[in-house]
């Protein structure tokens, strides 16, 4: 799958999750952008194993701030289809 | 950067807390009067957040107890169970807690906390899974960053989304463990044990509960959720910090494996044990709370009348009617400040604000005892609505 449509995908996400409807870009910082509390956070993570049937560990999280890095999680964490 | 760095922000929190005049992190109790009253900056004050739930901190056998153990075998242990601090008090209390469950094997940690991470490192490690609940307390957050498992979070109280992760991990889910509470400290609401047991099972996977805050709670016996749900656990989990008014942690376990914890556990091992006094008005708790099941009726009586005041006011409460009431509020700012103006009125509760609530909320949480008078419950709630112009919006 290409990068740039899990960055969509997602933005679509977050977007259902937060409060206000936001404009999101891939560089977007989850933290110092948003300001997502971490339990926050954790709720997208699940929303998004969910969406793509994956499972990603939260030492996985790691140091990942941004959407585009989150993607590269997505996209390594993928099973090959 | 300075190591130091980090701390500038933490600061300028605890200098927003202080310009409050009582910071909410850091009460000072300057004299405890009886399970369910203190003296706070001068003034007799409702303590309604204090995890109390049978007021067996006053017991007066529980109290005899401790001055005994006192006197006859010193303040401390001075050292570890593995060490020199293995005391028969320490075993017996091992066995009264594996008696209560009717469990064969039991272990005793000196915390609540140090039995979470005490028990989950000893039991999972790299190359294991740990599934926890979204909502699961910060101490089994950290036994597995401790453990050096993988660890996934499903969503609280769903067993769909435990069965579907489960799922995910295939073959590695028989080298998993799920983990619950009881009963979920935040917002008091319980968990769906059975159907929470029935997927662990199907998966192969090892089931932990932590009962910290349903021990002496729920159940016929005070046994926790296991005894409400009919379940069998793995291992439970718990602490002598709440119901039974005195501290340490324990588990209790059918595996026998749980024996050999001593030898795997760094939390247990590398830390001093309970001192004698603590041991023993553990002990004397635990028998008044299986001789006295008043306790629990009278806790529960309590527990409905404040949640039902609460919600008459309509106040955002929690899901269902616990010992725990928990109030949303709209904003931090907004719970500082009523939690202060509660105070001001002499009822001392608890401010949650995130990470420690779910889905970033700000909760003013309650905690009920068995000791509250039916008197100080109205005064509680009297509190709540001469403060309610403060809760504008939140309702």
């Amino acid at each position: 799958m290409r990068l740039s449509k899990i960055n969509e995908e997602l933005i679509s996400i977050l977007n259902t999750q937060l409060a206000n409807e936001r404009t999101l870009e891939p560089t977007t910082d989850l933290l110092s952008d948003l300001a997502l509390e971490s339990v926050q956070i954790m709720e997208f993570v699940v929303e998004v194993e969910d969406y793509y049937d994956i499972a990603i560990s939260l030492e996985a999280l790691g140091e990942i701030r941004t959407i585009e890095e989150f993607a590269l999680l997505v996209e390594k964490t993928r099973k090959p289809a | 950067m300075s190591l130091l760095d980090k701390f500038v922000e933490l600061e300028n929190t605890q200098n927003e807390l202080l310009a409050l005049g009582t910071n909410p992190t850091n009460v000072v109790i300057e004299r405890a009067i009886s399970p369910t009253e203190s003296i706070i900056n001068g003034k007799p004050t409702i303590m309604a957040g204090t995890n109390n739930y049978l007021g067996l901190t006053f017991d007066s056998s529980c109290i005899e107890a401790g001055q005994k153990a006192l006197a006859e075998s010193g303040t401390g242990t001075t050292g570890s169970r593995m060490a020199n601090g293995n005391y028969d008090s320490h075993q017996q209390l091992e066995e009264d807690i594996a008696n209560f469950y009717n469990y064969p094997y039991a272990m005793v940690f000196s915390t609540g906390y140090a039995a979470n991470i005490g028990v989950m490192s000893a039991l999972v490690g790299t190359g294991d899974s740990i599934l926890l609940d979204g909502d699961a307390h910060a101490s089994l957050f950290d036994g597995g960053k401790l453990s050096g498992a993988s660890v996934y979070r499903f969503k609280h109280n769903d067993p769909d989304s435990l069965d579907k992760r489960l799922g995910r991990l295939g073959a590695n889910a028989s080298r998993t463990l799920v983990i619950v509470e009881g009963l979920y400290s935040i917002l008091g609401d319980r968990c769906p044990l059975k159907a929470i047991a029935e997927v662990t099972a199907k998966h192969g996977a090892l089931l932990f509960v932590d009962e910290a805050h349903s021990l002496g709670v729920l159940g016929e016996q005070g046994k926790g959720r296991i005894e409400e749900e009919g379940v069998e656990a793995d291992f439970i989990v718990g602490t002598f910090s709440k119901s039974l008014g005195s501290t340490g942690g324990f588990c209790v376990s059918r595996h026998k494996a749980l024996s050999l914890f001593r030898y795997a556990s760094r939390p247990y091992m590398f830390t001093a044990s309970p001192c004698p006094s603590v041991v023993a008005t553990t002990r004397e708790a635990l028998k008044q709370m299986q001789k006295r099941p008043e306790l629990r009726t009278m806790l529960w009586d309590n527990a409905l009348d404040l949640y039902s005041g609460l919600k008459e006011l309509n106040l955002n409460v929690g899901p269902e009617p616990s010992p725990i009431v928990a109030v949303r509020v709209q904003s931090r700012e907004q719970g500082l400040l009523i939690w202060q103006k509660l105070v001001e009125s002499g009822v001392y509760l608890n401010l949650i604000l995130p990470p420690a609530a779910p889905d970033g909320n700000v909760l003013l949480r309650c905690s009920v005892s068995a000791s509250h008078t039916h008197d100080q419950i109205q005064k509680i709630i009297e509190a709540f609505e001469s403060n309610s112009k403060y809760f504008t919006h939140s309702k």
